[in-house]
């Protein structure tokens, strides 16, 4: 899928992916991969300046935990974060169906 | 550009890109770090050579630089980052080659005794700090000897009362200002001489010695006065006599940091390589023909500590990379 199609709703998939479960930055793109079956090619470094950003913004939040000597950062949803999901989940659901709509009327 | 195809030396262009500093700075490079070791380990459990699986966790992370730019630095960092270009533009603009196209020593003058000794850099600034204590020192001498400065509004009359404070305003004010002076020109030439201060623009560490005699002693002297004759007021003065010493510190931290030692260290030294550069400033002559600054680094060029920028008289450029036998860019 091209960058900017993804760069668009990377911060939802992510937030999507969180909920599932918590997780560090490599578990987090292992899932997202996984759950896309390898749709979004995406450089891995680039999630985490959104994990960061996102945590900012206060829908995630982290905590560090050490795994054979190493710091490892979990990222968790907040409330706010499912509240936040919920409302992308809905707009998405939106623009799908408009954009379905008029494909629709094209074919 | 060159490719890094290890962890480690991924992590150090990595860690040079990064726009962020103290806390935030070291846990993006820890999460960096973990997830490569994480790629890594999975790609040699899955079975490739660790060499291999190091190489393609660092690929698969993504270009270092452009990784490293979509962190956004804060608004504090910003702003500096801005200051500190702002500087960095200041001083090069006080480097410029002269236009006839010879690279030139830059416009600094080292006196012909070069480093100066301890006992001149005491002379040059001992009738200042003599003249500061005996300032200071007849103020906390009448101060606790006549009229404690605690009786302010009891008898302590307001016009001295607002004198001494103007005193402990200029002095916050003049450190911090003088600190900026030594930070701005550290790149540059020296202060024009001062008929009042001989001695004042002779070297960069008289510059900072004269600082010092302003500073130290009003600090020892407000110190004392503020110990022998708490005030009321004494916290607010505490600040203000705290506001010298210390911004005058972070000043020269800065402008140490800033300035070219190595720089003005290779030149006094006698290290400084001679070759023709173009009026522009792009393009150097290397005895045949005129090669691009960007291209190309003369042989000898002053490099900096880091060993990524050579000097070419007006600014630092980067060194450039060169082919390798396997194709792949290694810096020169």
């Amino acid at each position: 899928m091209r960058g900017e199609i993804l760069k668009g709703h990377l911060d939802l998939l992510l937030l999507a992916t969180v909920a599932g479960r918590p997780g560090h930055g490599y578990e987090i793109l292992a899932e997202l991969r996984r759950r896309s079956q390898g749709a979004f090619a995406l450089a891995e470094g680039t999630v985490y300046p959104a994990l960061h950003r996102l945590e900012a913004a206060g829908v995630l939040r982290s905590h560090w935990t050490e795994v054979a000597g190493r710091r490892r950062r979990i990222y968790s949803l907040t409330r706010s974060g499912r509240r936040e999901l919920a409302t992308q989940q809905r707009e998405l659901d939106r623009f799908v169906i408009g954009v379905r709509a008029v494909l629709g009327t094209v074919t | 550009m060159t490719l890094p195809t290890t962890i480690k030396a991924f992590l150090d262009e990595f860690e040079r890109a990064l726009r962020l500093s103290g806390r935030r700075r070291r846990r993006v490079l820890d999460e960096a770090r973990d997830h490569l070791i994480e790629a890594s380990q999975r790609g040699v459990a899955a079975g490739m050579d660790p060499l291999a699986a190091e190489s393609a966790a660092v690929e698969a992370f993504g270009d270092a630089a452009k990784v490293a730019s979509r962190f956004d630095p804060g608004l504090l960092t910003r702003v500096g980052q801005r200051a500190a270009g702002a500087l960095e533009r200041h001083a090069h603009s006080r480097l410029k080659a002269k236009s006839d196209g010879r690279w030139r020593r830059p416009p600094w003058s080292v006196p012909s005794g070069r480093i100066p000794s301890f006992r001149r850099r005491l002379r040059d600034t001992l009738p200042l700090s003599v003249l500061w204590l005996s300032v200071i020192g007849s103020f906390v001498l009448w101060s606790t000897v006549h009229q404690p400065v605690a009786d302010f509004g009891a008898g302590f009359p307001a016009a001295l009362y607002i004198s001494v404070v103007i005193l402990y305003i200029s002095a916050a004010i003049l450190a911090p200002a003088y600190g900026i002076a030594i930070i701005i020109s550290a790149r540059g030439p020296h202060l024009k001489p001062v008929w009042l201060f001989p001695g004042i623009a002779e070297t960069p560490t008289a510059k900072v010695w004269y600082g010092l005699a302003l500073v130290i002693p009003g600090a020892i002297g407000w110190g004392l006065a503020l110990a022998i004759r708490p005030t009321p007021a004494t916290a607010y003065l505490l600040a203000l006599w705290l506001l010298a010493p210390v911004s005058f510190a972070g000043c020269l931290d800065i402008a140490r940091a800033h300035s070219n030692r190595s720089v003005k260290r290779a030149i006094i030294a006698g290290l400084a390589p001679s070759f023709y550069i173009s009026a522009d400033g792009r393009w150097w002559w290397n005895g045949d023909t005129w090669l691009s600054v960007a291209a190309a680094v003369p042989e000898g060029a002053l490099r900096s500590p880091d060993g990524n920028y050579w000097w070419a008289g007006s600014f630092w450029f980067p060194i450039p990379p060169r082919a390798r036998p396997d194709g792949r860019l290694a810096p020169v």
